[in-house]
């Protein structure tokens, strides 16, 4: 799509806020209208606590997806409009982000002011961070902390010699856990945002 | 407190190698974020992510032929 970069695919995307809004007016409203409609007729649970743990398909049974389609198909030609818009004059709406911007996540408040599209350059896929891929870090740093912890905690513990084993089990064993429970709530997370059954990802 | 500097030091000089070396190898081992764009521009498919109230992510998902089905030869030359 870019000219001067022919193979990129990925982008950060900013649309103008127009489009943005008939989005979520129209379309987001009423997807949600139908999911709720269908989670109560299957009685959902109710607790937050026991939604957390439910073993209950992502998406609602007797999910009736077929009344949000005319919207779906109006917002997805709108979208590809927009698309199109940027494909046509490259060079016009695709940019570099500035640094300051990419520090401070600002969104380009001329561009959309001007209610026009913009698209950033994002050859590091940080889209991933959607995906929660992005916390390697973060992870880091917990584990981290919890070395220390452990091992500060059981200094008083003269005879314990192997602190730093220790302290590297406590750490794995919680990154394993965390790594379980994101799996499993990101699945069913995406699930429920792409109304695509869970059982289908892979 | 220094133990703790220190040892964060090393956890993350190890995740820095760790990231390096994957990098390097992603030629042959492709990451699992390639591999979806891959997969978006086999099916010709550009998806959306809207994360924030202004915008999100976009993956330009065309084909490069502009439809699916094409031989293998010319799906791996343009992979």
């Amino acid at each position: 799509m870019s000219p001067d970069d022919p193979s990129l695919q990925t982008y950060q995307i900013y649309i103008p806020l127009e489009l943005f809004r008939t989005y979520r007016t129209t379309y987001v409203q009423e997807l949600n209208l139908t999911v709720n409609e269908a989670l109560q007729k299957n009685q959902a649970l109710s607790g937050a606590a026991s939604k957390f743990f439910s073993r209950d398909n992502a998406i609602p049974k007797g999910l009736d997806i077929d009344r949000t389609e005319s919207t779906r198909k109006i917002m997805n030609k709108l979208f590809m409009r927009c698309i199109e818009q940027v494909r046509a004059e490259p060079k016009k709406y695709i940019k570099e982000r500035p640094f300051i911007d990419r520090l401070f996540n600002r969104p380009p408040i001329d561009d959309l002011k001007k209610e026009r599209p913009v698209l950033f350059k994002d050859k590091w896929y940080s889209f991933s961070n959607f995906f929660l891929m992005g916390m390697d870090w973060d992870f880091v740093m917990l584990d981290s902390c919890i070395l220390s912890f452990v091992i500060q905690v059981s200094l008083y513990d003269v005879e314990l010699d192997i602190k730093l084993l220790l302290g590297l089990l406590v750490a794995y064993i919680t990154d394993q856990g965390l790594f379980f429970i994101r799996n499993w709530r990101g699945r069913r997370n995406l699930a429920r945002h792409t109304l695509v059954d869970d059982k289908f990802l892979f | 407190m220094i133990f703790f500097f220190v040892s964060t030091l090393v956890m993350y000089a190890i995740a820095g190698v760790q990231y390096g070396v994957r990098y390097a190898v992603k030629k042959w081992y492709p990451l699992p974020t390639e591999e979806f764009t891959d997969l978006c521009s086999v099916t010709n498919i550009s998806v959306m992510i809207f994360d924030d109230s202004y915008g999100g992510y976009y993956i330009h998902g065309r084909s490069p032929y502009g439809y699916t089905e094409i031989s293998s030869e010319n799906l791996l030359k343009s992979l």
